[in-house]
């Protein structure tokens, strides 16, 4: 019994240990893009980046709320443009749920120019695993 | 003349107090409302899908949405990820007459909402009449336009194995 008891148990935690190197590596990755932010470097970026990646916007200080879209190439253009105040962006409570090779990440963010306080809301991304490196395939953003 | 200020302000205070209960309650409420409209946005595409009804399930998409597919191929040994847009598509196997059904359905829901944009992590097991066909999560992206919730991103998993039937 106490057997039984001992293994259940110890699948338990080695199931939780098996999703945390996965959950750090998915972390790694949106903490890679907004480094790529701060620093202007698509080379940061392009790694962790789908090429048929898709950007979504959405704008909750409109009214009505917009929905701007972006993809790979303007993405990059963005972040490889010159500035005068770099963009900062700080994550907090992720929250993540994997399913084999696809993941979902959900969280909060602030936004900073420089050091200036721009907007905050919610990341929401998804990333997809080919074979080694996870890789953001969709990213739907609130602003407010 | 203390004493009255003092329940004055003991009196406001109660009143402030309700209001964010009010406040919080009201809030609390409309989530789990947004919750329960987003499935049954869900379910009705599924309505949709058993019942052949592509009308049905178009009316559950934002004008804008995608779908995309993440699976793993058994033939070349390597996950893949299919992004094209293929609403009407999707749309069109939905409408074609079958003879056995597509019946897939949620074995749970998992929700988060921020105002106007929610994520929906839905594991399912869809069969074909009664004959399990597979498993998977799908990974829903809603906006609500309006009042209403509708899916403007879809991606999702399948695989044949591990399924709790």
């Amino acid at each position: 019994m106490k057997i039984i008891l001992g293994l259940i148990l110890s699948f338990f935690v080695f199931n939780s240990f098996s999703q945390t190197p996965e959950k750090e590596a998915i972390k790694k990755v949106v903490y890679q893009l907004f480094e790529g932010f701060e620093k202007n470097d698509t080379n940061i970026v392009a790694p962790i980046l789908h090429k048929k990646v898709l950007f979504r916007a959405v704008d909750l200080r409109k009214n009505p709320t917009t929905i701007a879209e972006s993809d790979y190439q303007k993405m990059m253009e963005g972040i490889a443009k010159p500035k005068t105040e770099n963009w900062r962006e700080i994550p907090s409570d992720f929250e993540i749920k994997i399913d084999n090779q696809m993941a979902n990440v959900w969280v909060k963010y602030k936004f900073y120019f420089g050091k200036k306080y721009s907007h905050k809301g919610i990341d929401n991304f998804i990333l997809y695993k080919e074979k080694d490196q996870w890789q953001i395939i969709y990213l739907i953003y609130t602003r407010r | 003349m203390a004493n009255h200020l003092f329940n004055l302000h003991s009196s406001m205070k109660k009143v402030y107090f309700f209001f964010v209960l009010i406040g919080i309650s009201n809030s609390l409420i409309a989530q789990v409302a947004d919750k329960e409209a987003i499935k049954a946005t869900i379910n009705k595409l599924f309505e949709g899908m058993q019942k052949n009804d592509s009308a049905m399930a178009h009316s559950v998409f934002h004008h804008n949405a995608r779908l995309n597919t993440i699976g793993y191929s058994k033939k070349n040994m390597q996950n893949y990820f299919i992004a094209d847009d293929r609403v009407s598509g999707f749309l069109e196997a939905i409408a074609k007459p079958k003879t056995e059904n597509w019946r897939e359905q949620a074995t749970s829901f998992d929700i988060r909402i921020d105002k106007q944009m929610a994520q929906a992590w839905v594991p399912y097991t869809f069969h074909l009449g009664d004959k399990f066909s597979h498993c998977g999560v799908d990974n829903f992206v809603l906006f609500k336009e309006k009042t209403e919730w509708k899916i403007i991103y879809l991606v999702d998993t399948m695989r044949e194995e591990n399924c709790a039937k």
